[in-house]
């Protein structure tokens, strides 16, 4: 705290004074708007920002997926209601009831050719890669693991892009798509298998009317004999008398899924996951996930833990990546089935972020301080250099003909050379004060030397007077006179003072506030004790005495 | 005072350079996705994806670099859909970064368009590559396509179906080594199996070509597609076509995999990198299953002659879009392209190294399938026995040979029927080398 008391009292140039004090005005800006920045927010803006971007993120997504997820619950509702009439209707046509169909190869080829087209043309209709028909059927109950095989259709689209309308055979007879142009899928197989399709015994056991109600979304599942993962928009076939004739729906495969709902976004890196669930952990395996409209792909893996950082924001960790997200449930009709959609970025992306703000304050911070210091240098110099040259100027003596283009400093030399001029002036005046005094003191001197030889001169004659005006007095009277000076009373010795100092009578009458005949009587005991008849006797004889006095005591 | 401010001036100067050290466009910071469409697993499990993962989780992830692999199809679909990209036409998605193409399709889509890979592999590292592999590649200067892998023919067969056949008529796999031996099969197959088809062919034109080449006489004419003219030509057409129309061999409806797998057919020559589709069972219309048991032989070859070894595949090439795009396209295939990854992967896939190196080391490569190795000593046996011919890249070429195949299909069924009639089997076959003629 004595810090700045000393340096305001330490002796330091003009320049560094006017340097730290434009410096601390600047600290004082610089605080002002810090503190300003920070009560705004602005040091908290990235993660702000971040929650702010990718919650507009999630709607997008969120809504993207209520739509799309719901369009395809329609249409599989649709697809149940258009193949279970058709069913009934071969059935019918064929009069043979529903498990007639098992170990009919005819009957089964005879129903996959009747529904093939209805499961091609829901296929075309709809946003999704593939499509299905599973019959609680099988051609052959005689062979090894019959009772996991199901007859059907499982048809997929051939390519991903909107202009491609061919369609893969990659369950059923293969003749049955031959009629339609269908080709076999390279891993086609000729029925289903019940364990590996995903949710099958919980999807059977929960089938029941009404169909509203009854779609399903199964966990993500690699497709046999590919590397391809999807999941299964599932419904049951329910008949009129409410028999379960099996399962159909529309297959969501990740590539697919992947290709056609790109999240549009600024973000450059943005992944979009879409699970069944989470439980403290986000299985990024398990779900759907798409990237973003520039292209940037990049699919978590593994489990990601969950924590809330706040600010609507979570942090998902992972073996090998971390993101930063916002997780949210999305709802589908009737609350059947919930969905986990999460929005997620690269941690290091969000890290980067922080880093580059608090970077760029740095920047900036140290950008002002580097301008202030170089501002504060420069204009304290360029103000404190005219003021310096004329100090300089004003001690050098030598300013004539100056001009500093500063107001004030011109005043100041204007006013310093009146002062000169002035001084120069009462100079003079004194000079020939100096020399009047010094010819005064000459004449003055003369004037004493002459009166000091007069006063010398009269000296000597009073002494040769007093010398004879002794030798003229009686010595007895003188000594009476000397010895009668002792007798006088306290007022008789006041007045023989005055006498003695040169007072006249008129001046001791006034002095002494008496009357004449006061001043006669005192005068006549006066004169009387001193042995003398008049007053000049008496003077006379003090006179004498005042030379012996100054004689004995020169 | 002075110096603190020169020493601040040099601090930031030094700062603002320290940025321009580094050549590289790349930065993990900032990853640059290329997205890639290629030719290795479609509708299977692809072992080219799982590189891509790995690159993704390794080098990629090093340096920058996201590759999002978003269309796997085949060789012959893929060059349609790249024009079709690229020409901007409703419904089509955008043209990839990174993209499997013969250089037929680069003719078309430009030169100029692309990568030149001689920009980013020096003649030392190209030296490693087999070099007919690289001027292949090379259209108008440019090395456009760059080499990943290479596939021949051969012979895939169902050995369980084929163990039984030949067990009952005496036909054994030596049989097949040329066409004579391999027509005689196919019609002794297609009685006993009751009118199955011996063999399913994915690219009947090519096996036409290699027994006209194998005859003598010009092949292709200057527009790229047959000169009818060459009697050798017609000669191994007719050769084809005859046991065609008969029903001993058929046209594979898309691939011979697939009818292996259902049975309709015994056998399916195809590319190499077919191996990579075939099934372990066979299952046939009654759900009954069997294993394949594949087996795999050289392509047969025209008796009396060396034999002729076709030697096909697209390469990799990449747009032209930025720097950063070509840097990480050029880091992918030098990854993509070294001794031990290339011979991993072409091995998975069924093609043929395009490195030096990796062809040294093929021999003592540890195969996990029977299959495998047997595809790999057919190659072997080929490539020391046969002569090579690299097919033709004309860009309009497949699109001319699909015609020619969609139309045969289409009649096959009529011509077939009336064989069975006992109608003309010149004539018929006839009919179908005008309609080869037609495809203009």
């Amino acid at each position: 705290m004595r810090v700045l008391p000393n340096l305001q009292h330490s002796r330091r140039s003009l320049r560094w004074r006017l340097f730290g004090s434009m410096l601390l005005l600047t600290a004082i800006l610089m605080s002002a708007l810090a503190s300003g920045l920070f009560l705004c927010g602005r040091f908290s803006s990235t993660k702000k920002e971040t929650a702010q971007t990718l919650a507009l993120q999630m709607e997008v997504f969120e809504r993207d997926m209520t739509s799309y997820w719901e369009k395809s619950a329609v249409l599989s509702i649709h697809l149940s209601q258009t193949i279970t009439e058709l069913l009934e209707d071969y059935l019918a046509k064929q009069n043979i009831p529903f498990s007639h169909l098992t170990d009919s190869p005819v009957h089964i080829a005879g129903l996959q050719n009747h529904v093939i087209g209805s499961l091609c043309q829901s296929l075309r209709q709809s946003d999704c890669s593939g499509a299905f028909v599973l019959f609680n059927a099988t051609v052959n109950s005689h062979i090894e693991h019959s009772e996991l095989s199901r007859s059907g259709l499982y048809l997929q689209k051939s390519g991903n892009e909107i202009a491609d309308d061919r369609l893969l055979l990659y369950r059923g007879l293969a003749d049955a798509g031959k009629n339609y142009g269908i080709t076999p899928h390279r891993k086609w197989r000729l029925e289903f298998q019940s364990d590996l399709f995903p949710n099958y015994e919980e999807l059977l056991s929960h089938a029941a009317p009404p169909l509203e109600t009854a779609y399903r979304i199964t966990d993500l599942f690699t497709l046999p004999g590919t590397s391809e993962q999807a999941v299964l928009m599932t419904i049951p076939l329910i008949g009129k008398d409410g028999t379960i004739y099996g399962l159909c729906g529309f297959e969501i495969s990740q590539s697919y899924f992947k290709t056609f709902h790109t999240q549009p976004t600024n973000l450059s890196r943005m992944v979009c996951l879409l699970t069944t669930g989470t439980n403290g952990i986000l299985d990024a395996e398990v779900g759907l996930s798409c990237g973003v409209s520039n292209g940037y792909y990049f699919a978590p893996n593994g489990n990601l833990s969950v924590k809330n950082l706040g600010g609507g924001l979570t942090l998902f960790s992972g073996a090998s990546n971390s993101y930063i997200g916002v997780l949210k449930e999305v709802f589908l009709s009737y609350r059947n089935q919930t969905l986990v959609a999460a929005v997620l970025i690269p941690k290091e992306d969000y890290d980067n972020a922080i880093i580059k703000s608090i970077m760029q304050t740095a920047l900036l911070v140290l950008l002002l301080l580097f301008v202030t210091l170089v501002c504060c240098f420069y204009f304290s110099r360029r103000f404190i250099s005219p003021i310096l040259k004329s100090l300089a100027k004003i001690k050098s003596e030598n300013r004539d003909g100056e001009i500093s283009c500063i107001m004030e400093i011109d005043d100041l030399f204007a006013f310093l050379d009146e002062q000169d001029r002035a001084h120069e002036r009462a100079l003079a005046a004194l000079t020939q004060e100096k020399q009047e005094a010094q010819n005064e003191k000459e004449r003055l001197q003369d004037a004493f030397d002459r009166a000091q030889e007069k006063y010398e001169s009269a000296q000597a004659q009073i002494s040769r007077l007093a010398y004879d005006r002794k030798q003229e007095v009686d010595p007895a009277d003188y000594q009476q006179f000397l010895r009668g000076i002792d007798t006088l009373t306290p007022t008789e010795r006041k007045i023989f003072s005055y006498y003695l100092s040169g007072k006249s009578v008129k001046d001791i009458l006034a002095i002494a506030a008496i009357k004449e005949s006061t001043l006669r009587y005192h005068n006549k005991n006066i004169y009387s004790k001193l042995g003398v008849n008049s007053l000049k006797q008496l003077l006379r004889y003090a006179a004498l005495m005042q030379q012996d006095e100054n004689s004995r005591n020169p | 005072m002075k110096k603190l401010f020169a020493w601040m001036l040099i601090l930031f100067c030094m700062a603002g350079l320290s940025g321009c050290n580094s050549k590289t466009t790349l930065s993990p910071d900032s990853p640059v996705a290329l997205t890639m469409w290629h030719v290795y697993g479609e509708q299977a499990d692809s072992p080219m994806n799982r590189l891509v993962d790995e690159f993704n989780q390794t080098v990629g992830k090093e340096k920058g670099i996201i590759i999002d692999v978003t269309v796997v199809t085949n060789s012959v679909s893929l060059g349609p859909q790249l024009l079709d990209a690229h020409a901007n036409k409703p419904g089509a998605p955008s043209m990839p970064d990174l993209f499997s193409c013969f250089p037929g399709i680069i003719k078309q889509i430009g030169v100029e368009h692309v990568l030149d890979w001689q920009d980013y592999f020096s003649d030392e590292e190209r030296s490693h590559f087999v070099k007919e592999f690289i001027d292949e590649g090379t259209v108008e200067d440019h090395l456009a396509v760059f080499p990943v892998s290479k596939s021949s023919y051969t012979l895939f067969i169902n050995g369980s179906q084929f163990d039984r056949f030949s067990a009952e008529t005496d036909v054994s796999y030596a049989d097949l080594a040329d066409w004579n031996g391999f027509f005689d099969a196919a019609a002794k197959y297609y009685e006993w199996s009751d009118g199955k088809s011996f063999c399913a062919f994915d690219y009947l034109l090519h096996n036409v070509e290699m027994d006209a080449l194998a005859r003598g006489g010009s092949l292709y004419a200057d527009n790229g597609w047959y000169d009818f003219e060459n009697p050798s030509l017609r000669t191994a057409w007719t050769r084809f076509a005859r046991p065609l129309v008969q029903g001993h061999i058929s046209l594979s409806n898309p691939y011979s995999s697939t009818q292996l797998t259902t049975g309709e057919a015994l056998s399916g020559i195809g590319s190499t990198a077919g191996i990579l589709y075939f099934n372990d069972t066979v299952t046939y219309p009654d759900n009954t299953s069997e294993p394949t048991n594949l087996r795999v032989l050289p392509l047969p070859k025209t008796a009396g002659t060396t034999g002729i070894m076709p030697v096909t595949g697209v390469g990799l090439s990449a747009y032209q879009t930025t720097e950063q795009k070509a840097e990480a396209a050029s880091v992918f295939l030098h990854w993509l392209t070294e001794n031990q990854r290339n011979l991993e992967f072409v091995t998975e896939t069924g093609y043929m190294p395009v490195n030096n190196g990796a062809f040294d080391l093929i021999d003592t490569y540890s195969f996990p399938r029977e299959s495998d190795r047997e595809l790999y000593e057919s190659i072997k046996t080929m490539r020391d026995t046969y002569t090579p011919f690299v097919q033709t890249s004309q860009s309009d070429f497949y699109d001319k040979a699909n015609r020619l195949y969609e139309n045969l299909r289409q009649i096959l069924p009529s011509l077939h029927q009336r064989a069975v009639q006992g109608e003309d089997l010149t004539r018929l076959t006839d009919e179908t080398w005008n309609l080869f003629r037609s495809i203009q």
